[in-house]
């Protein structure tokens, strides 16, 4: 009698669970379907509301998009930039991180509490920007990598990761007559996959979605990244209130099933990668956030 | 041990700190090449005439110039090998080297971090003033200006009177101020005569009882008829019908200044507006008034009515004038929101109704002008080019002179880019010699080096000569009709610490009061609350403005 009441109840319980979860989905679902759907759309049509399945199917938005010169070079150069900074950020943070990891470091705290000092100070905009200037930074990919290089928060996940590793591990290595960088490239690095690649999703969504730094860091267009052109045009027809003198371009306004393309185009291939490394996301920041 | 450890921690934390104090620019400061800090003397009896000497160009150097383009002003970035761009170095012996700068915001880091291009713009009197006070635009003496930006500097003050006034901080002008150069026309009152047609109504209404009849009929006998009880009067802009139709121009987000017994009143406190906000409520309890109405008729946000296009009200007010502008009738353009009412049903869009406003119990029309006599948008010169390279500076004001002073042919080009190419003078309506745009072109004005890219402040009479379109259609359509002008239109001193403040009351009263949170009797403790928030010191300053322009 009790077990069919706890069986009734779960029951209940899972199947209340399951519908709020799946309304839940639905409502972050739903706004990208939108966007799909009124990306293929015509003009007329995308004006109304709840359009999930296009009325008149167009492929025009796309065929302007890849028209745009600008739109082809922002991705090239959003890609080049994603590249450079996997490479360089997971060499920077695993380098950071392993030394940090070892107690017997010298001023190992001193050292943490400096860098942990950077992630709630700074020295703000305008010295960020006389920094990456005077470097002659300005204009290259290199000023949209290398200011962030290392991230300390991520670089606390991966140090409290390499804690968690026996160092039973190691010493067996160092008796097997293999250096520190032996150590970390071929016996840490490998076991090390869940935090690699939790940082790697950080990086990657983190340098795919970056736009303020490449907003003021780069002014030549060739070299701008794609999500700049992104918020452009997705919001150059809302600024309208702000032109009155701009009287000339206020004729015309972005079609929004060209913004809704635009915006397509933009967050595909994150959306691509993202279930690859998923199952390494939630394991990797639950693992190394033990013990500090 | 410990002790010797913590010695040493703190000796390592303070050398860092050290270090980290120490990294200073090497670069020279900017203050050393003012004139006032050089302990030059100029002899006063020549001192203008040296001073245009020194801002005289060279007509044998080819100038290198940084020059601006603000992309949420051009719509887009432009390269140096852009069509317009290489057209503009030849013709003046110049290469420009375009700054693409995405936003305002980033523009002042660049002026913070020192990077700022040999031209710069701000928006708002008081970031103007700002940059002007901290040395960061060049003044531009009376002397240079008329020496070269002759056109410019006489024609602005001729044909607005007062312009150079408005580009003064402290007695000296650093730059050019935007003009609105439609400030003749009023929003435009669209009706939706498709759906008035239906209701037995023939012509848009014109009087109170019209108009009040039209509403209730548009949300009460299914225009649409789908047998749906889903379309309404008015929304949020039919508001502003409302207010005039009671003889009080009450804009959504901004003071406006009426004249009135030989003075100037603020009307937001008026008795008109607050009648006019009893009858609104009225409205909004039979459900005449779209109850969506407060987050505005666009769905996204823009100025374009959607909820008018989608055929969800009857009326709309929008900001632009020219956002109206019927197809099939010869017109240059054709507005955004003819557009959209097209796409969606081009029987609505032929039908659709071009109205005055309603005759308020004066017996006159009044309504809204679309802009404001100015943009308070400014263009100035970077100061370090003033001090370093003055005669730079001179070339800079020469081409500005002739692109926005010189002739209309010049001017169209500048914004569209090359007569033949990108354009060609038309008959629009009758009317010869109409600049219009090829269609079907590749690449828009922006991305070519065209739209604002070279313009500073063009002088009103050109612009309606090379830029004419929507005067045609604004005169055609009767848009200035009932036009009634802010009777401010200078920024007064308390604003910028009050306004804001105030139009926030104003609009939460607003909406209370016609949504029924509170009573209309509300209204009367909101004129006493606005008047102790600052209301009654602008009020004070804009009469003495107002009496001291008389």
């Amino acid at each position: 009698m009790n077990k069919s009441k706890v069986y009734l109840g779960s029951m209940i319980f899972d199947t209340f669970n399951i519908i709020m979860m799946l309304l839940f989905s639905l409502t972050i679902i739903y706004p990208f379907l939108y966007l799909a759907s009124m990306s293929f759309s015509t003009t007329a049509t995308n004006l109304n509301p709840l359009n999930l399945i296009p009325r008149a199917i167009t492929y025009e938005n796309y065929k302007t998009i890849f028209n745009t010169k600008f739109m082809l070079t922002g991705y090239i150069n959003t890609f080049e930039r994603i590249s450079l900074a996997i490479v360089l950020v997971l060499l920077a943070t695993i380098l950071t991180a392993y030394p940090l990891s070892k107690k017997y470091l010298p001023y190992r705290s001193v050292i943490t509490g400096l860098m942990v000092f950077t992630m709630f100070f700074s020295g703000g905009l305008i010295p960020k920007y006389i920094l990456v200037r005077s470097l002659g930074l300005r204009d290259t990919v290199w000023s949209l990598v290398l200011p962030g290089l290392i991230s300390t928060y991520s670089m606390l996940i991966m140090r409290n990761y390499f804690m968690s590793i026996p160092s039973e591990m190691e010493e067996s290595a160092k008796v097997d007559g293999a250096n520190d960088y032996r150590v970390l490239f071929q016996i840490i690095v490998p076991i090390s996959k869940p935090i690699i690649a939790t940082v790697l999703l950080w990086t990657v969504v983190g340098h795919w979605n970056a736009w303020f730094d490449a907003m003021i860091y780069i002014s030549d267009s060739s070299k701008q990244v794609l999500q700049v052109f992104l918020r452009h045009i997705v919001i150059s027809g809302y600024m309208e209130k702000e032109l009155e003198e701009s009287t000339v371009m206020m004729s015309t306004s972005v079609p929004e099933g060209l913004r809704a393309a635009t915006i397509i185009y933009a967050t595909l291939p994150v959306v691509c990668f993202y279930p690859f490394v998923q199952k390494y996301f939630v394991k990797g920041i639950m693992v190394g956030s033990l013990k500090g | 041990m410990k002790k010797l450890n913590r010695i040493i921690a703190c000796i390592i934390i303070i050398s860092m700190l050290v270090m980290l104090a120490a990294c200073t620019s090497s670069s020279e400061t900017k203050e050393s090449n003012s004139p006032e800090k050089t302990g030059e003397t100029v002899p006063a009896k020549s001192e203008e005439e040296l001073l245009v000497e020194k801002y005289k160009p060279d007509p044998n150097k080819t100038y290198e110039i940084d020059w601006l383009n603000l992309m949420n002003i051009n719509g887009s970035p432009v390269e140096n090998t852009a069509e317009m761009v290489q057209y503009w170095n030849e013709k003046f012996n110049v290469r420009l080297n375009i700054i693409n700068v995405e936003k305002d915001d980033a523009l002042n880091v660049l002026i913070a971090a020192g990077d700022a291009p040999d031209i710069i713009s701000t928006r708002g009197f008081a970031a103007y003033q700002k940059i002007a006070k901290d040395k960061v635009l060049a003044e531009l003496p009376e002397s240079i200006l008329k020496a070269y930006a002759p056109n410019l500097f006489i024609g602005l003050e001729k044909e607005q009177p007062g312009y150079w006034n408005t580009t003064k901080v402290d007695g000296k002008i650093y730059g050019f101020n935007s003009i609105s150069y439609y400030t003749i026309y009023r929003k435009p009152i669209i009706w939706n005569g498709l759906y008035l047609e239906r209701l037995g109504i023939t012509k848009a209404p014109s009087t109170f009882d019209e108009m009040n009849d039209a509403f209730y009929k548009l949300a009460k006998n299914d225009p649409d008829q789908n047998n749906v009880d889903d379309t309404y009067g008015l929304s949020r802009t039919g508001l502003d019908l409302v207010f005039s139709a009671f003889g009080a121009v009450v804009p959504d987000g901004k003071l406006f200044w009426q004249e009135k017994d030989g003075s100037v009143v603020l009307t937001c406190i008026q008795p008109e507006a607050k009648e006019a906000l009893n009858y609104i409520k009225k409205l909004y309890d039979d459900k005449v008034l779209d109850p969506e109405f407060v987050t505005g008729e666009s769905a996204k946000g823009g100025s374009v009515s959607d909820a008018f296009i989608n055929g969800k009200i009857g009326v709309c007010t929008t900001s632009w004038f020219f956002q109206w502008v019927p197809a099939n009738q010869g017109f240059v353009a054709v507005g955004v929101g003819n557009q959209g009412v097209l796409k969606n049903n081009p029987e609505m869009e032929s039908k659709l109704m071009y109205a005055d406003p309603i005759t308020n119990p004066n017996g006159t029309k009044i309504y809204e002008p679309c802009c404001d006599n100015y943009g308070w948008r400014f263009r100035g010169i970077n100061k370090d080019v003033a001090d370093k390279e003055p005669d730079k500076a001179g070339k800079i004001l020469q081409i500005w002179d002739t692109v926005n002073g010189s002739d209309a042919h010049t001017l169209t080009t500048a914004i569209y880019g090359s007569e033949g190419k990108r354009w060609d003078y038309t008959t629009v309506r009758g009317i010869k010699n109409v600049p219009a745009k090829r269609l079907g072109l590749a690449g828009s004005d922006g991305v070519i080096g065209g739209n604002m890219l070279m313009l500073c402040q063009p002088l009103p009479s050109l612009y309606a000569e090379g830029y004419p379109q929507n005067f045609i259609a604004g005169d055609a359509l009767n848009y200035r009709n009932g036009m009634l002008p802010n009777a401010i239109q200078v920024p007064l001193p308390s604003c910028s610490e009050y306004e804001a403040e105030l139009i926030k009351l104003k609009k939460d009263t607003y909406m209370s009061i016609i949504t029924g949170k509170k009573p209309i009797e509300e209204f009367d403790n909101f004129v006493e609350q606005f008047l102790k928030m600052g209301g009654q010191k602008i009020i004070d300053e804009a009469v003495s403005t107002y009496k001291a322009s008389k």
